[in-house]
């Protein structure tokens, strides 16, 4: 494949050689948006509004990597609020009581084994993907609410700068966004790991035959996403710098959103980690558009909810131009009761 | 068709959930004085009235296959447009009437994206969901106004220890159960539940189906909105973010299949009881308990409902099968070695 983000600004190569990846209609809009967003601001782009837009991305850029492993295994986490508050909550609990460090530490392995118990449950227990994260999700906000039950807590002390600073006119978050794309790419189409979960989601009676260690593979992708969710608490907790049990909420469905938007199909096996990124900046890219444009920043859930949809029309138009070649059978690939997702 | 109604529904999953309910009673009179008085069995039922009118579509839309993530803010857009209208002089007959004509379009776009366009239904009723939170904070204007018209509060809140709202519940368990037992319509929404490739096959009106089914969640997500404004009186923003969950829960809980085709609306009834009769019991535990405790039940029941319809369901079949009282519409008794639903992965997408 090739990197996606080529078409974020690299010259444009002649129409017959670029295949047209999923990733790219984020891309497309991220850039649309951009411009908008340079229009409306009078012809300027300070760092200011740089850094407020990657600062807004970045946790859910990282929540939604993590959601693009498991949903890429044909699995859905609906967890990803409660793990995001928990983390958040306990990272800035412990940093009140001087254990700041620590307190990201135990946050982001928290996340791990809540991705194991997810994993776990999914795999043994054999709960629908749906029903079991959404029920630990709860559990998790509960538990969020017993370590930190009013917003409050504070922060270590490197880890806004870490989050929200900026080197030079660059956004500390824009770097780590970048180092995102790179290193999702290479997660999913160079590591093996990455392989073995594309294939799971596009047959998992296939990938077992083929040898995959089917349960390992997919516990591994949910304890990735629970570790993902969990870095998205913590940078939380460096953007507020405190904690709040009720942060998360939202990200349940706007990581879902960003996975969508970047081109991740919801029956799995096809899809980007680069698209999941580049969709999460197009969610904060929306916000603040509408805030420059001086629009009503109430219309930026019209237009988020907009978006999903029409962009998913415009993928399902684009697989259905491109014929057979390389493609599963729709109805298929959707499952047999018109689709669970 | 044969002369006898197949059903996908068998009696020892209807029967589970309600001893379970009849255990919880049990449970909660001997902890807990006065848990049997008749005020509180009003309120628990008037809560389990609410929650179980939201998720009739949710029900029926799951029965399906599929799922409705927009109950949140349709029901929230009812319950500010309810309260809206009549603050700019609509009559309250004529309010009720608008806000579940708005549930039912909204539903109906919802159809209409998964029918017509295919659209995933997560990402249609996201997205709706989404749309409509818009709609609801710029109609607003972030403040509600106005208070619900007096007839749907009194609908809600019941006059003279007259629980009006568990009368309605009682007439929608009635005519929801028909309609998915006796019409063509509830046949077609287990037939396509339960595979969907095939019911298009054999020539049942699948699209249709479906957009009837989201519009049916819509309006009693709207309902459901009604209803709760009528209650507490006013509306506030964010009302629906919390019927989310307990939505899907119920319906899990009573033990209908997620991936469609298994289940039933009486099943639900019964899990919106039993996690009413629960929540009451354990009413000091607060916000942080109330979370845990329903990530826990929804676990727990998932599992249970998973291992008694796979690992025990030829034990199941030989105990129940032959018992008269619930044959008609809960008729499964295959013959053995016969299957009634096409069997499915259970848990584990393919």
């Amino acid at each position: 494949m090739v990197a996606s983000g080529a078409a974020l600004g690299v010259g444009r190569r002649p129409w017959p050689r670029v295949t047209w990846q999923r990733s790219y209609t984020a891309a497309l809009l991220a850039v649309t948006l951009l411009a908008l967003d340079v229009v409306f601001s009078g012809g300027t782009f300070s760092g200011i509004q740089a850094l407020g837009i990657t600062n807004d991305a970045l946790p859910l850029a990282l929540a939604a990597a993590g959601e693009t492993f498991v949903v890429l295994t044909n699995g859905i986490d609906l967890s990803v609020g409660g793990v995001i508050t928990l983390a958040n909550v306990l990272a800035a609990a412990l940093a009140q009581h001087g254990l700041g460090n620590e307190g990201v530490v135990a946050a982001v392995a928290l996340g791990g084994f809540a991705g194991l118990v997810n994993g776990l449950v999914i795999s043994y227990a054999r709960i629908a993907p749906l029903i079991a994260t959404l029920a630990t999700g709860s559990i998790f906000v509960g538990l969020a609410l017993v370590v930190l039950p009013l917003p409050g807590g504070a922060v270590a002390g490197w880890l806004p700068g870490a989050t929200t600073g900026s080197l030079g006119a660059v956004p500390v978050s824009a770097v780590w966004l970048g180092l995102m794309l790179v290193g999702g790419w290479a997660l999913l189409r160079r590591s093996q790991f990455g392989v073995n979960v594309q294939a799971l989601g596009g047959s998992e009676p296939a990938s077992w035959s083929a040898g995959i260690k089917v349960v390992r593979v997919r516990t591994a992708a949910y304890v990735a996403s629970g570790v993902c969710a969990a870095l998205a608490g913590v940078v939380l907790n460096g953007l507020t710098q405190s904690g709040d049990p009720t942060i998360g909420a939202p990200y349940l469905l706007d990581t879902i959103a960003a996975v969508v938007i970047g081109g991740t199909s919801l029956a799995g096996g096809v899809g980007t980690i680069v698209g999941s990124v580049l969709g999460a900046v197009v969610l904060s890219l929306v916000s603040a558009v509408l805030l420059v444009s001086g629009l009503s920043t109430n219309l930026q859930y019209v237009i988020s909810g907009g978006i999903v949809i029409g962009v998913l029309l415009v993928q399902m138009q684009l697989w259905r131009l491109r014929g057979a070649t390389g493609a599963r059978p729709r109805r298929a690939a959707r499952g047999g009761g018109g689709g669970k997702l | 068709m044969s002369s006898r109604r197949r059903s996908y529904v068998r009696p020892v999953e209807v029967g589970t959930p309600y001893a379970l309910v009849v255990l919880a009673l049990v449970g909660g009179a001997i902890t807990i004085p006065r848990f049997l008085s008749s005020g509180h069995l009003d309120s628990m039922s008037a809560t389990a009235a609410y929650i179980g009118i939201i998720a009739i579509g949710q029900t029926i839309v799951l029965l399906l296959g599929g799922i409705d993530l927009s109950i949140p803010y349709v029901l929230n857009l009812a319950a500010v447009l309810l309260t809206g209208l009549g603050a700019s002089g609509l009559s309250g007959g004529g309010s009720l009437a608008v806000v579940l004509g708005v549930g039912l379009g909204a539903g109906l776009v919802n159809g209409l994206g998964v029918a017509v366009l295919d659209v995933p239904p997560l990402v249609m009723t996201l997205g709706m969901n989404s749309v409509l939170q818009g709609v609801s904070l710029m109609y607003t204007g972030g403040s509600p106004v106005g208070t619900a018209p007096g007839f749907v509060t009194t609908l809600s809140t019941g006059v003279d220890g007259i629980p009006y709202v568990d009368m309605l519940w009682a007439g929608l368990v009635v005519a929801v159960t028909f309609a998915l037992v006796f019409t063509r319509f509830g046949r077609s929404v287990y037939s396509i539940g339960a595979n969907r490739r095939a019911s298009e096959l054999c020539g049942l009106p699948v699209r249709r189906t479906l957009v009837v089914a989201y519009a049916l969640s819509g309006l009693s997500a709207a309902l459901g909105g009604a209803l709760l404004a009528g209650y507490s009186g006013q509306a506030y923003l964010g009302m629906g973010d919390n019927y989310l969950l307990p939505s899907i829960a119920v319906v899990v809980i009573g033990g209908t299949s997620i991936l469609g085709g298994k289940g039933s609306y009486v099943q639900t009834v019964a899990g919106a009881m039993l996690i009413t009769i629960i929540e009451s019991a354990l009413l000091t535990i607060g916000q942080a308990g109330q979370d845990v405790l329903y990530g826990s039940v929804i676990l727990f029941m998932a599992y249970f409902n998973q291992v008694t319809t796979s690992a025990s369901r030829q034990r199941a079949r030989l105990t129940w099968g032959e018992i008269k009282a619930f044959r008609g519409w809960l008729e499964p008794v295959p013959r053995p070695g016969e299957s009634v639903a096409p069997e499915r992965e259970p848990a584990v997408p393919s």
